[in-house]
């Protein structure tokens, strides 16, 4: 549809001003490019390993937090180029802050090292940062987990550990919850298959969930709707939901437990509902605004789920997914669940208020699925999924894909999406961070200097060549 | 009657038209192949009534081996099919439209190898290989599932592999294994049929529900209670085990995988067709060759499924990155590492 069209459209239709707004956002998210006026220069914040894993703030959609392979942190302002003095035709985005790796503790001299594990807090990692987020109500902190077995929480204004947690064995994946207003736990996924709630108020582990199959927990997250409840998946390729006021887990998801489709190809009636009752409230205004909204909190916590409980207690040994789980994303309204698993690349979908697989097949390559957790949703219908060397974009309802976005050299283990500016910033192991915009919306609108573009890296950048490919 | 089958030509020499699996009897059945056998071969003549759901097949091709035969095809309308196909009662093909998904598995049914003593199957991965929505496909195939048009079979092969059979092809193997039966085993197979299969909506059977379904079935034919209806139930599940019916579902998840007779022989071989193919795409340089070449080549030792067959399974279960060049489709193999 044009836009026009889409305009006028909103002036008679009452589906609310959200609804114009994803349209256009959708038309946008069709064509990503990799981005050649603005460069992220990761070399000087991690000087010389690569970054592994990203977290884009959720207030200002402006700081973009970065850990590194050898446990280092830096954090970029992807708005910079705003304000930025000009340097030729690129933007550079510095880091604005950096925190270096701890030297390996077998590396330093005996006298100097800590006597106890968790006194170390004013160093900070000393291995690959697996997982890392922003507190979602402020940019004051932000939480990290490493390889090292400790996750730690930053002040980010001090740039110091406030506190930390150290684990037996090494840490997969931390979250936070983004729609708490009560409490303020934090899960831990570590390589033992406990899942474990982390207080950080009483500097102590509060609960333990036991009860997946396998040898380690690969991934957790929290529901976007309700703040009580925790989806954590296993390397036995099962996902649980757990309620974290209760003992049992609430929910085992289960591959074979189709949704019926008899009515047609729609969602069923009463999501439909809920999700445009969720489109009508303003999204990018009153960001919380949505995150809090009772209406489907109380249908998730409704009679429906609790009888659901009975069901299942019955199936509690029913996996996802045949491989371990590699990757949890919630979508933001906390209807659906995106899943994948490392095998095959078997991608699912998941009905969150019936726990039922919605059988939608993500066209993605059929080789195994290496990076953790590598995923971004956008707020309408767009997936984007690292695979290997690509980023591959997926619509959600049908899963087809939209295209494949290639550019970094080696493995991609991170991608975020920045709903504010309508950008994708993805890390990959060949050191870079790439910025991926919509082609309609080119900062500073230099189209016509497109053809000198001297590659969109910033190795490229820093030393230009003096080769030429020319045979003229 | 024999062209049927020239689709794949026995050229493993395994194959011998003699060796056929059971004929089908009904009246339709023979019809239906007797009017693809005068196509001379079922990819090539594809009858109209057959598989004109929303020109979702490709015109058909007097070469049969052409580039790009297995490529995706484009259906113009992914759900429509299902709609209309809803009141169908049965498969009489001149009468309702079937779904994308439901003409596919009949053309491919058609094809099946005929010298495997089971009754025709057809992988997921084959379906994928001809209609491109494959999210319909998996949704369709649910739903046919439910209505009890097509039984799914989970194939134990070392990947997620799943078969199609129709639910006459089904119907017809469990009554197979009737023969030299007594009056009360035969009665055990009408209900498995009729009450445990027809009742699930997925490929496998959990055992509180199969525990609870016996009971009431043995307690209805008069069993007393305590522990002769126990070793009832045990031998009841024996003897469908036994027959080929059910596998037991191999790991912690308790259970029974729907199934059926000899349908290892037909796993076996897939299994070492896949490594075989795997073999030759590998040992050639970037692991990659084009589709041309490799339908000419054989498969170095003597399989049932034929060439064809693999590299149908191969590209539809995304084992191969097709890449249009200007000399045809070339096969890349999509993880160069990992087994195929």
């Amino acid at each position: 549809m044009a836009l026009s069209r889409i305009l006028r459209h909103r002036e008679f239709d009452s589906a609310g001003a959200s609804a114009f707004s994803s349209a256009v956002r959708e038309r946008r998210d069709q064509s990503f490019e990799q981005s050649e006026q603005r460069i992220f220069v990761p070399e000087n914040a991690f000087s010389g390993s690569s970054a592994c894993s990203l977290s884009l703030d959720g207030v200002e959609h402006r700081y973009l937090l970065a850990g590194a392979c050898d446990g280092g942190l830096a954090c970029f302002d992807v708005q910079s180029h705003y304000h930025a003095q000009r340097e030729g035709q690129q933007d550079l985005h510095e880091h604005l802050f950096r925190i270096q790796a701890s030297p390996p503790e077998a590396a330093l001299p005996l006298d100097a090292q800590p006597r106890h594990r968790h006194q170390s807090a004013t160093s900070s990692h000393r291995d690959e940062i697996t997982s890392i987020q922003w507190y979602p109500v402020d940019t004051g902190l932000f939480l990290s987990s490493s390889k090292d077995c400790s996750a730690r929480l930053w002040d980010a204004n001090e740039l110091k550990t406030v506190c930390s947690t150290t684990q037996e064995s090494q840490i997969n994946c931390v979250a936070m919850p983004e729609a708490a207003s009560g409490h303020c736990l934090i899960a831990l996924g570590a390589k033992d298959s406990v899942v474990r709630i982390w207080d950080p108020r009483s500097d102590c582990i509060s609960l333990n969930f036991a009860g997946h199959i396998g040898l380690e927990v690969t991934c957790v997250a929290w529901s976007t709707s309700c703040e009580w409840i925790l989806i954590s998946g296993g390397s036995g390729g099962q996902i649980r939901l757990w309620d974290v006021r209760k003992a049992n887990s609430l929910l085992v998801l289960d591959q074979y437990n189709t949704k019926n489709y008899s009515e047609g190809l729609n969602p069923m009636p009463d999501v439909e509902h809920l999700r445009q009752r969720s489109l009508k409230f303003p999204s990018a205004g009153d960001a919380l605004m949505d995150r809090f909204d009772r209406n489907l909190q109380e249908w998730v916590s409704s009679k429906k789920l609790v009888k659901m409980v009975s069901d299942s207690k019955r199936n509690d040994m029913a996996t996802a997914h045949d491989s371990a789980v590699r990757m949890l994303k919630a979508s933001g309204d906390g209807l659906f669940l995106y899943s994948a698993a490392a095998r095959m690349t078997e991608m699912r979908k998941w009905d969150l208020a019936s726990g039922k697989n919605t059988l939608v097949n993500f066209e993605l390559p059929a080789s195994g699925l290496k990076a953790w957790n590598a995923v971004a949703l956008d707020s309408s219908q767009n997936l984007f999924v690292a695979h290997n060397k690509a980023i591959f974009h997926l619509d959600t309802a049908t899963g087809k894909r939209l295209s494949k976005l290639s550019g970094h050299y080696d493995r991609v283990t991170a991608c975020v999406y920045n709903p504010a500016c309508g950008e994708l910033y993805s890390a990959s192991l060949d050191g870079n961070i790439l910025l991926w915009e919509a082609e309609r919306l080119k900062s500073h609108g230099k189209h016509a200097e497109k053809e000198d573009g001297n590659g969109g890296r910033a190795q490229d950048f820093g030393n230009e060549d003096d080769w030429t490919t020319d045979e003229d | 009657m024999e062209s049927v089958w020239d689709v794949y030509p026995d050229e493993e020499g395994g194959a011998s038209p003699d060796s056929d699996p059971p004929r089908p009897t009904d009246p339709q059945e023979r019809r239906k192949r007797g009017r693809d056998g005068d196509g001379g071969g079922a990819s090539s003549s594809r009858p109209d009534d057959d598989v004109s759901v929303g020109g979702n097949q490709r015109g058909s091709r007097a070469r049969v081996k052409t580039a790009g035969e297995y490529g995706p095809i484009a259906i113009a309308s992914t759900s429509s099919g299902l709609g209309n196909a809803s009141d169908a009662t049965d498969l009489d093909l001149a009468g309702d439209l079937p779904s994308d998904t439901l003409a596919t598995v009949l053309l491919l049914r058609t094809s099946f190898p005929p010298n495997l003593p089971m009754c025709p199957l057809v992988i997921k991965s084959h379906i994928y290989s001809i209609v491109s929505d494959r999210t319909a496909v998996d949704r369709q195939l649910e739903e046919l599932n439910r209505r009890n048009k097509v039984r799914i079979i989970k194939l134990s092969s070392d990947r997620a592999d799943y078969g199609v059979v129709l639910w006459e092809d089904y119907s017809r193997a469990v009554d197979g294994c009737k023969e030299g039966r007594s009056g009360l085993e035969k009665g055990l197979l009408d209900w498995f049929l009729g009450t445990l299969v027809s009742q699930t909506t997925h490929c496998y059977v959990d055992d509180s529900r199969i525990d609870s379904e016996l009971l009431a079935f043995l307690r209805r034919r008069g069993e007393s209670r305590g522990e002769a209806l126990k070793a009832a139930k045990e031998s009841c599940v024996t003897l469908l085990v036994r027959c080929g019916l059910l596998t037991r579902r191999m790991s912690m998840h308790g259970g029974y995988w729907l199934s059926i007779p000899n349908i290892g022989i037909f796993v076996k071989s897939l299994r070492a067709g896949r490594k075989q193919l795997a073999g030759i795409v590998k040992r050639r340089r970037r692991c990659e060759i084009l589709q041309w070449d490799l339908e000419k080549m054989k498969l170095p030792k003597k399989t049932t499924l034929g060439m064809k067959y693999h590299l149908r399974d191969a590209i539809g279960s995304g084992f191969f990155d097709q890449i249009e060049t200007t000399c045809g489709p070339l096969l890349r193999a999509a993880n160069k590492k990992e087994k195929l």
